[in-house]
């Protein structure tokens, strides 16, 4: 067989094929190692952390995650170093119950001895509301508080604003300050559970469909639902379209607490319990991890996610740990 | 699908009854190792195949072999393969391709104790579907003009275009809720997944094959393959509402691995129609990642690599049957296969000139 002469043509796709090549490829650096997933990082006292005794977690603006303790005030962790803020330091009381960043960037700190804010590293102390539960920071930038003295107080324009219940003095008790996706404000009380909206405001009772008193934890996950946690039912609260649903946490108990709740990115959300760890709700099944999965302490006090989707687990003994949650 | 093949070849059998022509008489004297890497011109040539995978063996992240009928979890993965292929040149041929598979993968069950009761508090099925078209591939062949007929080289480049989105499709999940009678809560998982990659990718390949006697070959051929771009795909959630599943889905980005593959062949012309083969394969993966809840996952590196024996029987000059086995040897982090695959290759010069009946005028009137 005899070949007729191609000048070039094999040469020419040679010389495309390695243009494409080098001009094609996708680069793949900063992937993570697939042998990270499902594992678990723990901060205590001995890697930097300020206390093993947690109350609180939150994130500001620039990925720093503000760590409260029990006893030793706050830790910041800005992804390598913790640097400790306590009461030597400025803040008002060692133990911090709430975290929040206003919208200036300054931090608010709840504690039991009042509200510190740390703005530009000078301290501002405020005794007078007595001890801080709860901080909010809404979509408006106004800052909301529960605290001893004053039931809730929202901080606005300058200017500061009391909410108080004359007909239900367990209701002045408030826990949780919440904001759902339609700006709606939620105070979760020791006997009710009120929504804000606007001027309009609508309180729910056990009579309502709440299982329990005490409310200790919000969250609203990927589907718009609101998770209610309250004290003395082993049940969790879902909030839906106008309708409570009591969904059981199948841990046999008659009794649950449950302290935190939050969502992973893949529309789990994840319930932190006073004594028996953490549970993972896909949806349709509960499923336990505890400390032989990795959890440094069997009570955990506050889940977060942080905004690259890691869990945080604040927990009562065990110092934090750092989770990246898989698919399953 | 197994009977569109058959039929298919049926209807090309039919179409070319009486279209002998001039390029036609190169076919039918031209055994299995002559033929060159790329068609003659104006061949063109419909490879329709089917094949069976048994997939009852797995390689983990440490290539450790696992045995999937221990758990169970065995499946069965059909596969359907069409190939166009046109000679527009005695060394330029142009091959489009695309394929068909469809498999059920139950994975081992899941029982979960929440409480200390005897019965698992849930009993998690899982199953997996995997059905759909793979990418398209549209390729070329480049044979290099060397001036001898032993060895032969061609460069292959070719690219892959998704045709078919490759998001799957919502799950079809069940749930038997417990109660008094019946303590756990049953749950089926059923998922539905398309096989294609959804990814452009382009394709450099090269092969050869030498002729160190006159009944022998040896051919090789190597393909590495990229991705161009990032895609995206779909990941299900659900929630319960009362019994009822209800479905959300949220979009993800990944990138496929870059793919590297050879194959080394030894050919054997036992007889001008029937040639034996043996082949060994070797595929590996790497690169690329996937986004899970939000991270960028590499994905893991995998690798397989495979034995296939087979024939080739030239049932007609322009038909012929070709049939392997491929028994896997060796992997990482891949199913590994026992596939049995039947190909029906079917050659015609369809614009060519056909021949016309001469009549021979007696000489001697």
């Amino acid at each position: 067989m005899k070949y007729k002469k191609t000048p070039g043509i094999t040469s020419i796709l040679i010389v495309v094929a390695f243009y494409l090549f080098f001009t094609g490829c996708v680069k793949t650096e900063n992937a993570i190692d697939p042998e990270s997933i499902k594992t678990w990082e723990i901060y205590d006292k001995e890697n930097g952390l300020g206390s093993d005794s947690i109350w609180t977690l939150a994130e500001d603006k620039e990925g720093n995650i503000w760590v409260g303790t029990m006893n030793n005030g706050v830790s910041k962790f800005d992804g390598k170093i913790w640097t400790i803020y306590n009461a030597a330091s400025g803040l008002i009381d060692n133990s911090v119950l709430s975290i929040a960043q206003d919208g200036y960037s300054n931090m608010w700190f709840g504690t039991s001895g009042g509200l510190s804010i740390l703005s530009n590293n000078e301290w501002i102390n405020i005794s007078d509301f007595g001890g801080v539960f709860a901080l909010l920071k809404d979509y408006d930038d106004n800052m909301w508080l529960s605290t001893d003295y004053f039931p809730v107080l929202e901080y606005k324009n300058n200017e500061w604003f009391q909410f108080y219940d004359d007909e239900c003095e367990w209701c002045n008790v408030v826990n949780v300050l919440f904001e759902d996706n339609e700006r709606n404000i939620w105070l979760g009380s020791e006997a009710d559970l009120k929504k804000l909206t606007g001027q309009t405001t609508a309180s729910y009772t056990q009579s309502d469909g709440l299982p329990g008193s005490g409310i200790r934890s919000m969250h609203q996950d990927t589907w718009g639902n609101i998770w209610i946690a309250s004290f003395g039912s082993p049940n969790v609260i879902k909030y839906s379209k106008g309708n409570f649903e009591s969904i059981s946490l199948s841990t046999g108990l008659s009794i649950e607490i449950v302290n935190s709740i939050a969502s992973d990115n893949n529309g789990n959300v994840w319930f932190g319990l006073r004594f028996q760890g953490s549970i993972k709700y896909n949806g349709s099944v509960m499923e336990r991890y505890s400390v032989k999965d990795g959890l440094p302490d069997k009570s955990v006090t506050k889940i977060l996610k942080d905004k690259h989707g890691y869990l945080w687990f604040g927990t009562m003994s065990g110092g934090v740990a750092k989770y990246m949650p898989g698919l399953d | 699908m197994r009977y569109s093949i058959f039929l298919f070849y049926l209807f090309l059998t039919g179409l070319n009854l009486n279209a002998q022509t001039l390029n036609d008489s190169i076919l039918v004297n031209e055994r299995k190792i002559d033929r060159p890497l790329t068609l003659h011109k104006g061949q063109l040539q419909f490879n329709p195949a089917y094949e069976i995978s048994i997939i009852s063996k797995k390689y983990d992240n440490n290539s450790n072999k696992i045995i999937l009928a221990n758990e169970g979890t065995a499946s069965v993965l059909h596969k359907y393969y069409f190939e166009l292929s046109y000679g527009i040149l005695d060394f330029l041929q142009a091959s489009v391709t695309l394929n068909y598979s469809k498999r059920g993968e139950r994975h081992e069950d899941q029982r979960i104790w929440l409480t200390f009761a005897e019965q698992p508090d849930f009993y998690i099925i899982y199953f997996d579907d995997h059905k759909g078209f793979e990418d398209f591939y549209l390729g070329t062949v480049i044979k290099l003009p060397l001036k001898t007929k032993k060895i032969e080289i061609a460069l292959s480049p070719g690219f892959y275009i998704p045709l078919f989105s490759n998001n799957p499709k919502a799950p079809n999940n069940s749930i038997s809720l417990s109660s008094d009678g019946q303590p756990t809560t049953k749950i089926i998982y059923h998922d539905n997944h398309k096989t294609g990659n959804g990814s452009q990718a382009l394709k450099i390949g090269a092969s050869t094959i030498v002729r160190p006697g006159n009944d022998f070959s040896i051919s090789a051929k190597m393909n590495y393959s990229w991705p161009i771009s990032e895609s995206e795909s779909i990941t299900w959630i659900h929630e319960l509402n009362g019994a009822t599943f209800i479905y959300d889905n949220i979009p993800y980005k990944y990138i496929i691995g870059n793919k590297l593959d050879y194959e080394v062949n030894l050919a054997y012309q036992a007889i001008s129609w029937f040639n034996v083969s043996l082949s060994y394969y070797y595929t590996k993966t790497s690169s690329g990642w996937s986004e899970i809840t939000g991270f960028r996952i590499r994905n893991p590196e995998s690798k397989l690599s495979l034995l296939s024996i087979g024939y080739e029987i030239k049932a007609t000059s322009k038909v012929w049957v070709n049939q392997f086995i491929d028994i896997p040897l060796s992997g990482k982090n891949q199913l590994a296969p026992f596939s049995i695959y039947l190909g029906i290759s079917y050659n015609l010069f369809p614009f060519n000139k056909k021949l016309k009946p001469v009549q021979i005028e007696n000489s001697l009137n």
